[in-house]
């Protein structure tokens, strides 16, 4: 309250009236002079934004050309791209006439003895080092082995 | 006509038929206490006078948007007060390189404004609430000229009622060393 009661008393001490002044009829006109800076204003936006449009006006042809030009540029690369790779492939009817026409030199034989061959090539490769390695170490007699595969089918039998 | 409420004129407004209707007795209605507001800050009425036009350009173009969680007066109070203190700030940095701050040119040539009227004392009184910041000043005026409540005040400056008394006790303290050392 004693801070209250201070603050108060310096208060009065200090004048209070307004000092000061402002031209004559200012408040009286100053709604007529804001309504027709609104409207300046206004106009000046739209008009702003009219020019601004204009100025943007020849990037936006800028721009639509080299969209055009990009469209028109990647449709007739794939156009050539697709061309060449129709040109490199072979169509089903040309596969089928090469076939029939050099199937004349195909045998069944030589497809079975390519087959055999290839088994036996991996069958080598797989297994015949163990089997050398294990005949030699346990130094076995070739003889014992086939009298018994014999006798093993003796028994089958 | 001018017997509208706030809330009528804000409806009005937000009819294209009435609009220019109820801007003009918003204008009518507020355009003295905000210009003494603005004009208190800002000092010379030249640049109150274009403050006080940017803030009712603001509401013309922002009143279709209000929503009335807060008084009319409050909200136009707000305008008033953000505009005269950004203006503040855009003339102090300006002001940056020279000698003075800008409040500092407003304290050497208040007496030789044609639009200041007051005695010695109030001069002397002016120049102190120059000698405060910007958002004291605020403050000390709404509180002193305006006599406003710190409830108000407190809504139109978006801060605490507590915050508001500190401000204005310690605005009164420095103007009373300032009158007594000047």
């Amino acid at each position: 309250m004693k801070n209250k009661d201070k603050i108060e008393n310096k208060r009065n001490n200090l004048p209070r009236g307004n000092p000061y002044e402002v031209p004559v009829n200012y408040f009286e006109s100053f709604p007529a002079r804001l309504q027709e800076t609104i409207k300046q204003e206004s106009k000046a936006a739209e008009s702003g934004n009219r020019e601004f449009m204009l100025k943007l006006k020849p990037y936006f042809a800028l721009a639509a050309m080299i969209i055009g030009f990009t469209i028109i540029g990647y449709t007739g690369f794939r156009y050539i791209l697709d061309k060449q790779t129709m040109q490199g492939e072979l169509t089903e009817e040309e596969i089928i006439s090469y076939l029939q026409s050099n199937s004349e030199y195909f045998y069944d034989d030589q497809l079975y003895d390519v087959d055999l061959e290839e088994d036996f090539e991996l069958l080598e490769e797989e297994f015949s080092e163990e089997i050398i390695e294990y005949l030699v170490d346990d130094e076995l007699d070739y003889n014992i082995l086939v009298n018994e595969l014999e006798s093993i089918e003796e028994d089958l039998e | 006509m001018q017997d509208y409420s706030d809330i009528e004129l804000v409806h009005l407004f937000k009819s294209d038929d009435t609009r220019h209707l109820a801007f003009n007795i918003i204008v009518q209605r507020y355009q003295e206490r905000l210009y003494w507001h603005i004009r208190k800050l800002v000092i010379v009425h030249d640049d109150a006078d274009d403050i006080l036009q940017n803030t009712f350009i603001k509401v013309w173009s922002n009143l279709q948007n209000f929503r009335q969680d807060a008084q009319l007066f409050t909200w136009l109070y707000r305008i008033a007060t953000n505009e005269a203190l950004s203006w503040l700030n855009q003339k102090n940095k300006k002001s940056l390189f020279s000698l003075n701050t800008y409040e500092k040119t407003l304290e050497n040539s208040l007496e030789s404004d044609s639009y200041f009227n007051g005695d010695e004392l109030q001069a002397k009184l002016q120049r102190a609430i120059l000698s405060l910041p910007a958002k004291q000043r605020v403050v000390f005026n709404m509180k002193y000229f305006d006599e406003m409540k710190y409830e108000e005040m407190a809504s139109i400056l978006d801060t605490s009622v507590g915050a508001l008394k500190a401000s204005y006790h310690h605005a009164v303290k420095k103007i009373e060393k300032f009158i007594k050392n000047n």
